[in-house]
Formats: structure tokens, sequence, C-alpha cells
């Protein structure tokens, strides 16, 4: 599988995973589930710029 | 007694995390220390002899799911069954390096006790917890656009609550391994070893300055040069050798694992490097250091700790001319002064850098010094910054009046929408008076730090909070019979 494309399908989990996060913070409040979610979430968004060899990770906070 | 550290940045971070895992060690003699990294950079850690035991994040296997098959749940589960894996450690303290949002959500997810962690986790409403001082500091201050001045490694340890020691920055090689190293890399006796390129392209000093470095070097030191870097930095590399042609130089980037550019870095003479992993290996293994450095980064917070290490710096890699560096490099392997300005190594301490022009020592950081450290707060010598102090003075008066007068019981439109303007004056203010950026980010993460609470308490604390930062512009304030500051400091204006 390319770079770009493997890219493309963290950005649209990036996307999904949001989406379904604030669906269950709407209906049921923050929950181990949402914590889950979250976690996968920021791991995917780090993973779009950590292990990049071209970025720095203490910009994230 | 078990411990997890998590340190999930890349290489050098990990390096710089040894010398804390040390004191750990130290302080916890017979404690389990387990230590989180990722699995890519997990070779930084493979040999630490101060760890029980080394965890790797398996990040391509969580990730897997939803790279090759579009699968959100099944990364979920498997991240779940990692984050379930380390919960079931119970672990007793738990130190967190990494100050991203992903190791605050892990921290959260296999925590206990609260009262356990160091580093950021997450509140039970899932927003962001700061739980030390240190840590909160670091949200605050750390950063290439911020005016912190304590190197990283010491924040690691501040967060970890030890003391460190000059022993802890130890990296040993048994005789053997180093001399059979020497060999297979056919070095001399003596010999530099410089890393040209570096994790972004803004901290490297490029591949046509390196060249002349050497040039110039090779005319003044007939001392051999190794080259090192990773495997991406091949073709840079090659260039700079093409450049340098003629001169005394081994090319091994990409031909060194990292256990074998560290035993380099051992018995290197001197490391020449921007701000790299290089950097941090020779801090470990005490090689002193020439790091050319320029504002893209925070030497600060990064730049070399072996004794004898010097700094030249510029703004950017333009302002260092390269027979300075070569100069520089001449002079540190005769232990002698260049009389050129350089920025000194001088301890291992929090500070561990002087700048020879005392001047340097500016506003922001004495600001900085005062609110941590307890140190006295700096004069004000510009009006920019007076008037900003004047502005915050009344923003925090303003908002300890609405705070003060609030009751929900009845309206309080008139009050929120105060509030609300207060904030955006408490953005505004650092943006117009930059040098007041470290007392507005003390005081947002302050605020930032306030948990999910009742109403009347979250109101207490960011009232204390506002008390806070109206004591500190109270006194800049030349005759403010209500400030009720009563020391040497009173009236700071010159």
């Amino acid at each position: 599988m390319s770079d770009k494309k493997e890219t493309n399908n963290l950005k649209e989990s990036l996307f999904r995973l949001e989406k379904a996060a604030q669906k269950i913070v709407s209906t049921r409040g923050y929950t181990k589930e949402v914590e889950n979610i979250k976690m996968l979430n920021e791991l995917i968004r780090e993973q779009l710029i950590n292990e990049n060899i071209s970025y720095s990770t203490r910009k994230i906070r | 007694m078990k411990i997890l550290v998590i340190q999930l940045a890349r290489l050098g971070d990990i390096y710089q995390t040894w010398p804390t895992l040390s004191a750990l060690r130290r302080e916890y003699e017979n404690a389990e220390i387990n230590l989180l990294v990722r699995e890519r950079f997990s070779a930084a850690a493979s040999n630490c002899p101060h760890i029980d035991k080394l965890i790797k994040l398996p990040t391509s296997e969580i990730l897997t799911g939803v790279i090759s098959y579009s699968d959100d749940s099944a990364s979920l589960k498997k991240l779940s069954e990692f984050s379930q894996l380390l919960k079931d450690e119970k672990y007793d303290k738990i130190i967190n390096l990494s100050f991203s949002p992903f190791s605050s959500y892990l921290v959260s997810s296999i925590t206990h006790d609260q009262e356990s962690v160091s580093g950021y986790t997450r509140f039970n409403d899932g927003y962001l917890c700061i739980p030390d001082d240190v840590s909160a500091y670091f949200y605050a201050q750390v950063g290439v656009d911020k005016e912190n001045r304590i190197h990283l490694s010491q924040i690691f340890s501040g967060v970890a609550g030890v003391d460190l020691l000059p022993e802890d920055w130890t990296l040993d090689f048994n005789e053997s391994f180093l001399i059979e190293a020497r060999n297979k890399f056919k070095l001399d006796k003596n010999f530099i070893v410089i890393q040209v390129g570096a994790s972004q392209s803004e901290k490297t000093y490029g591949e046509e300055k390196w060249s002349q470095v050497i040039n110039h070097f090779r005319k003044i030191n007939p001392t051999q040069i190794v080259l090192v870097g990773a495997k991406e930095e091949t073709e840079l590399v090659k260039k700079v050798c093409m450049l340098a042609y003629g001169a005394k130089i081994v090319n091994l980037c990409g031909k060194t694992n990292l256990t074998e550019l560290a035993s380099l870095v051992k018995m290197a003479e001197l490391v020449v490097a921007g701000d790299s992993l290089l950097l941090h290996i020779a801090s470990l293994t005490n090689t002193k250091t020439l790091n050319v450095s320029f504002s893209s980064v925070n030497f600060w917070e990064t730049g070399p700790l072996a004794p004898k290490s010097r700094i030249v710096y510029g703004e950017t890699r333009y302002d260092i001319a390269s027979d300075r560096v070569a100069t520089e490099m001449d002079c540190m392997l005769g232990d002698k002064n260049s009389g050129n300005v350089i920025i000194p190594r001088i301890s291992y301490g929090p500070v561990a850098y002087e700048f020879l022009d005392n001047k340097n020592k500016n506003f922001s950081w004495q600001l900085i010094e005062a609110i941590y450290m307890q140190g006295s707060y700096p004069l004000v010598e510009d009006a920019d910054i007076a008037h900003g102090l004047q502005r915050l003075n009344e923003v925090a008066h303003l908002a300890l009046q609405q705070l003060t007068e609030i009751d929900f019981s009845k309206n309080v439109d008139i009050q929120m929408e105060l509030l609300s303007q207060v904030d955006t004056m408490l953005e505004i203010i650092p943006k117009l008076v930059p040098p007041l950026r470290p007392l507005l980010s003390w005081f947002q993460t302050e605020r930032v730090r306030i948990g999910p609470s009742s109403l009347e308490h979250v109101l207490s604390i960011t009232k204390s909070i506002f008390m806070d930062l109206k004591s500190i512009t109270d006194l800049y304030i030349e005759s403010d019979p209500l400030s009720g500051v009563e020391d040497a400091n009173a009236n700071v204006f010159t």
C-alpha cells in the first residue's frame, strides 16, 4: 500500500472516530469507550507527524 | 514497588530520559522500573542499564486495522488490549514524560490511583489533567518559541521527582566492543564525529556549510573526520563528501546501528552537530561537543551537557561562518579558547549554559525565574511592558470584581459578558507585548489545571488565580494602596 493511501486511510479514520466520539458524548457523556476512541484518535494524529522523520514530537501538547 | 516511565517521543528524548532513569534506580533501589517507548525508537533504550523491562508501544500492530482495511474497530480492540495489559501490571507509580495527548489518554486508561501519576493524564470528564507543577511548567513555558532555559533532562527528572547527579549521565561500553568498532570502521586513534543532518531541515547547517567547515578544518588540523547519520541522510552526506573532496573523511552515514553509533561517540575526541540525537548520546558518554545552533531550536532545552561542550549560535545558519566553526573545533581539540563568542556549557544543572553577554538575560526569563523559582521580579525598562502590566492589572481587577459579585440565582448575563471580555483581553495582551507571555502562559495553565468540580469550587479557584495575577502585576503599579505586597520589589520601575 502506498504511503499516500495509508495517510488517507489514517485521515479518514480520524474523521470517523471524531464523529463517533461526539455522538457518544452527546448521548451518554464521557465514557470508557470515548476515552478509547480519543486515545486511538490521538495515536493516529501523532502517527501522521511523529513517526515521520521530518517532524519533531515535542510540538504536540 | 512497580514504576512505569512513559517516553513516547523520539530517539533524542529517550536518551535524555536516561539520567532520570538512573536517578530513579538510585532512589528506588528495589523497585521494578519499566520503560514504555514507541517500537520504532526502542533501540535507544535497548541497552539502558537502569530499567528492568522495556515495553514497546506496538503502533504498527494497533494501526494495521485502520491503515490496511479502514477497520477502526480492529484498531480500537488492539489498543484496548494493550492498555489493559498495562493496567493489569498495577503500577504503583506512573511517570509520563511524553507531554502528548495520546500519552495523557493512555495514562488515564491504565491508572488505578490518580495520586500515583506524574505527567499529563486526563480528568474523569476527558479534559487534560496536569497534576504536578513541573509538567505545568512544561505546558506553559517549554518550546522553541518560548523563553524556557531549563534543560529537558532536568524537566524530566523534575516530573519524576528525583534529583540528578553528574554520574547519572553515563553510557558505558566494554573495551573489546570499542576496539572491534574502531577496527571495523578503520578509525584513527583520534577522530571527530560530525552529524550533518538533523530531524528537521531548519535544524541543519546545510551541506555546503558543512563541507566548507571540513575544508577549513583540514587546513589547520589533521584529525580524522567521521560523518554519521541516518539512512535518510545518505545523499546529503555524499554531497558533503563530494564538496570536501580530498579531506580525511570516513563516511559512515547509514552504516552503523545505534549501539555502534554510540560507541563511535564514546571514542571520539569531539562531536560536532546541530540539534540532533548525537548531542544526547554525547552527553551520556561525556564526549565534549560543539553544537551548531540556530533560533529554530532552543539550545537551553536540548543542548549538549558533556563537560567542556560549547555552542556556536546564530539566528540562522547564514549567521554562522564556516571558518568560525572550524576554528572552534580546532580550539576544542586543544582545550583552547578561540576568542570568538560562544555559549559555554557550565553545568549539568537546570540552566546548563551561560551567555557571555549578560544583557541577554532578558525580561521574560527573569519573569519565569520570579514566577516559578522565587527569583526577583525583573525591572521594567520598556514602556510597552509597563503598559501591558498596567492593562493586566486592570483586567485582573475587573475579573475579580465580577467573580465576587456573581450570583447564579440571579441573572448573570452582564457578568458573563464582562468575563468573556476579560478572556479576550488576556489573549490579546501577550500578542501585543510578547515579553509578558510567560506570565500569561503561567496564568492560563493554572486555569487549565482546574479539575471538574462544583461551580462554587471552580469559581473560588479561578478567583484565587486572578488574585495571584493581580498580586504580581501590583508589584509594577507604582501607587496601588491595595496591592498588599510588601517587599523591596514593590517599586520595580526604573
